[in-house]
């Protein structure tokens, strides 16, 4: 989710090897103490944005359901939630990398998961923290790299990296920091667009272009991975991939719908074995 | 009657919750018990007193339950204490006693399941309520009424007649026909008079219905009879609904019982053999109440309050519980992932499935009352000739029997068997 703001500063999240970016296209410095009243008022344009349901976020408040809800029922699967549905996720640490303003992170955190979320703008951990405060949620939001939570020495139940990985200069790397930063028997989450044909008419040229929902040029098509690819980069990693599963939208009734069709969207879940 | 499941007031004269119902009908005690066997947090509020809802005196109607309201019912384990009221309906006649082209639906023609069942307001209410008590989720505000309603910080809240404050992440107004949160939420309705009164009651009689529901149709207003189970001295029970226009209805209202009867039969035919009135006479006005929308910020318009039709299809509050298992699977799915029950999606998603169902169905008991209502002979030989033809076609009337039993469109999980 981070990722769409980062899409659209266009610079690259957090991989292995990969330093917080410094080709800014609007000159912002990041948000810290003492920030200044026109930095402040930009901050609350962009939370009202981010959580506006008709603002430029509106695609990703739609696929919001759909992509937790394949989270949800994988963790609930492999690391055995709460048996209350309004609280599956009671007692799961749970990593969201790339957590933008929260979309995804709040509502974990509703059904019960300890949260962290890290992104790589100052600007939209700001927005998360002030959201959650005012949702009365208690997440604990990061300006941050996976590298950096490596050195703390973090290890979490799940680590999910949402509409990130086609974003970062080293996908290997950064699934690698996903690995380390998950406990052994914890889940490894993934979703992305893929690189098919029918990926780049219904992403890039539907969602950017025909419905106007995302800024154009968002999306670098060259730069989507397909399953195989994916799949492939979580087992170098050590990770063995569970399942997967495709996002489609349909156009009749204006909304995503979970599909065994993964040429679009897709979401992968990986576990980090025991031994 | 005891106190229902009230919570102890705090203090605090300000309430929170996920869920707010208000209107304790058979719409609003339905949306409770599907959101307590989830176990969400919800409020009913109801302006009346419990012990007044429960009075059996208070409604004399019966619920025509189409299977797929039935299936919900079966699953929020209400419909068990309802099942010994409940009478199976296996055939319907449509039509008129002096012309040959009736139409018959024969639940034969679509696999010997029951058409549906009817079951005494009284009794659902009795079911519902005593299933809300054993719902820890649910609390019930009586003797209240919404006087303000207002939205901010991401809930919706309203202010009752007791002084007290509710705040909610959705509101899910089901206050029937004329309702005063609907009107403060801004939400028109189209409104139509038929100028009518519906007339129910129950008669026993000396034959025994056969499962069968008649719905017969004269110019001035049709009549329908619907199947009950035995009264408790074995004696076989019809409830009548009768809409006559307006002065005819008090015409027939100043009967005394023994010519009422005889009107009654005449209008119904012989074939239940003698009938004898056992119960009062109730008058119901008839009107069409369409809302001009189903939702608004954090609102949902439920059952009769979002659409009040024409008794004269036996189909008002199924339509109403369709409603209601829509609104329980938007809120519940965006609760079980931990997002926003009364945000835009969520209304915008109810919103949208609601319109198609209630459009469909306004249009055509409407359209059907106002057709058999009409007497110039051309009007009447062409529905007699449409009626024929829904006859002879079987897929055709396979379609619609599937539409009496509430199985066509996109049904809500909880109406899925
Ligand atoms: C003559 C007649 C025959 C019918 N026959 C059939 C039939 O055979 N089959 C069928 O399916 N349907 C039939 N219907 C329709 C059916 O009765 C209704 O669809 C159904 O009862 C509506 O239920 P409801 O809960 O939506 O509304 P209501 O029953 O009107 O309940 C609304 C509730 O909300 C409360 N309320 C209102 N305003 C407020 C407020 N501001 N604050 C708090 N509480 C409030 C009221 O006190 C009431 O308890 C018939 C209707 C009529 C008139």
């Amino acid at each position: 989710m981070g990722t769409n703001e980062n899409k659209r500063r266009g610079h690259p999240v957090a991989g292995k090897s990969a330093q917080p970016a410094t080709d800014r296209d609007d000159g912002e410095g990041p948000s810290s103490t003492g920030t200044s009243a026109s930095e402040r008022a930009k901050f609350e344009r962009l939370a009202e944005g981010w959580w506006d349901l008709r603002g430029p976020m509106r695609p990703l408040h739609m696929m919001n359901p759909v992509r937790i809800g394949f989270f949800r029922d994988e963790m609930v699967k492999r690391l055995g939630g709460g048996v209350d549905s309004a609280a599956a996720l009671s007692g799961l640490a749970v990593l969201d990398v790339g957590c933008g303003g929260g979309l995804l992170a709040e509502p974990l955190a509703r059904l019960g998961a300890r949260m962290t979320g890290v992104d790589l703008e100052a600007a939209l951990i700001d927005v998360a923290n002030r959201h959650a405060a005012a949702s009365g949620l208690e997440i604990d939001y990061r300006v941050a790299t996976t590298d950096q939570l490596i050195e703390e020495d973090l290890r979490f139940d799940a680590v999910i990296a949402s509409e990130v990985i086609e974003h970062v200069a080293d996908p290997q790397a950064f699934v690698s920091s996903l690995a380390h930063l998950v406990r052994p028997g914890g889940l490894v989450l993934l979703s992305t667009p893929a690189r098919t044909v029918r990926s780049f008419g219904q992403v890039i040229v539907a969602a950017e272009y025909i419905l106007k929902w995302l800024p154009r040029g968002t999306h670098d098509w060259r730069r989507f991975l397909t399953p195989a690819e994916t799949t492939g980069l979580l087992r170098r990693a050590g990770l063995i991939p569970l399942d997967i599963a495709g996002i489609n939208y349909d156009l009749g009734k204006s909304c995503f719908y979970r599909t065994p069709d993964v040429r679009v969207n897709y979401m992968v879940s990986s576990i980090r074995p025991l031994a | 009657m005891s106190a229902p499941i009230s919570a102890p007031e705090t203090a605090d004269d300000v309430a929170e919750t996920d869920v707010l119902i208000v209107g304790a009908g058979l719409t609003g005690l339905t949306l409770a018990c599907a959101l307590g066997n989830s176990k969400i947090r919800a409020i009913l509020v109801e302006r009346r007193a419990f012990s007044e809802i429960l009075e059996p005196k208070a409604d004399g109607r019966v619920t025509a339950v189409a299977r797929s309201t039935q299936t919900m019912l079966d699953r929020l384990n209400v419909w068990r204490s309802m099942a010994p009221d409940a009478q199976r309906i296996d055939d319907i006649v449509v039509g008129e006693t002096s012309w040959p082209s009736n139409v018959h639906y024969d639940h034969r023609d679509v696999g010997g399941e029951p058409l549906g069942w009817i079951v005494p307001n009284a009794m659902m209410r009795a079911a519902l309520v005593a299933r809300l008590r054993a719902c820890p989720s649910i609390q019930v505000r009586e003797s209240a009424a919404v006087t303000e309603l207002g939205v901010d910080g991401g809930k919706a809240y309203v202010h009752l007649s007791n002084g007290k404050t509710i705040r909610s992440s959705v509101i899910a107004v089901c206050e029937g026909k004329s309702s005063a949160t609907r009107e403060l939420a801004g939400i028109g309705v189209t409104h139509w008079d038929y100028k009518q009164d519906g007339i129910v009651c129950t008669f026993v009689h000396e034959r025994p219905h056969l499962n069968r529901a008649f719905e017969r149709f004269y110019s001035d207003g049709p009549i329908a009879t619907l199947p009950m189970t035995d009264d408790d001295d074995g004696r076989h029970r019809t409830s009548i609904v009768w809409a006559l226009d307006r002065g005819r209805a008090k015409a027939i209202a100043a009967l005394d019982d023994d010519q009422f009867e005889v009107e009654v039969m005449d209008r119904v035919g012989l074939h239940l053999g003698r009938m004898h009135l056992a119960s009062r006479r109730w008058h119901y006005p008839l009107s069409l109440v369409w809302s001009k929308a189903y939702a608004a910020p954090r609102l949902m318009l439920v059952g009769d309050c979002a659409r009040g039709i024409h008794p004269l299809a036996g189909q008002g509050w199924n339509v109403g519980a369709r409603d209601v298992a829509a609104a329980a699977e938007v809120i519940l799915d965006r609760m079980s992932l931990g997002l926003d029950p009364g945000d835009e999606m969520a209304i915008e998603r109810y919103e949208r499935w609601r319109r198609f169902d209630s459009l469909a169905l306004v249009g055509i008991t409407d359209g059907l009352n106002r057709l058999f209502n009409n007497d110039i002979l051309p009007v009447k030989l062409a529905r007699n000739l449409g009626l024929a033809a829904v006859q002879r076609t079987k897929p055709l009337k396979q379609l619609f029997v599937r539409h009496a039993m509430g199985l066509a469109g996109d049904l809500p999980d909880l109406m899925r068997s």
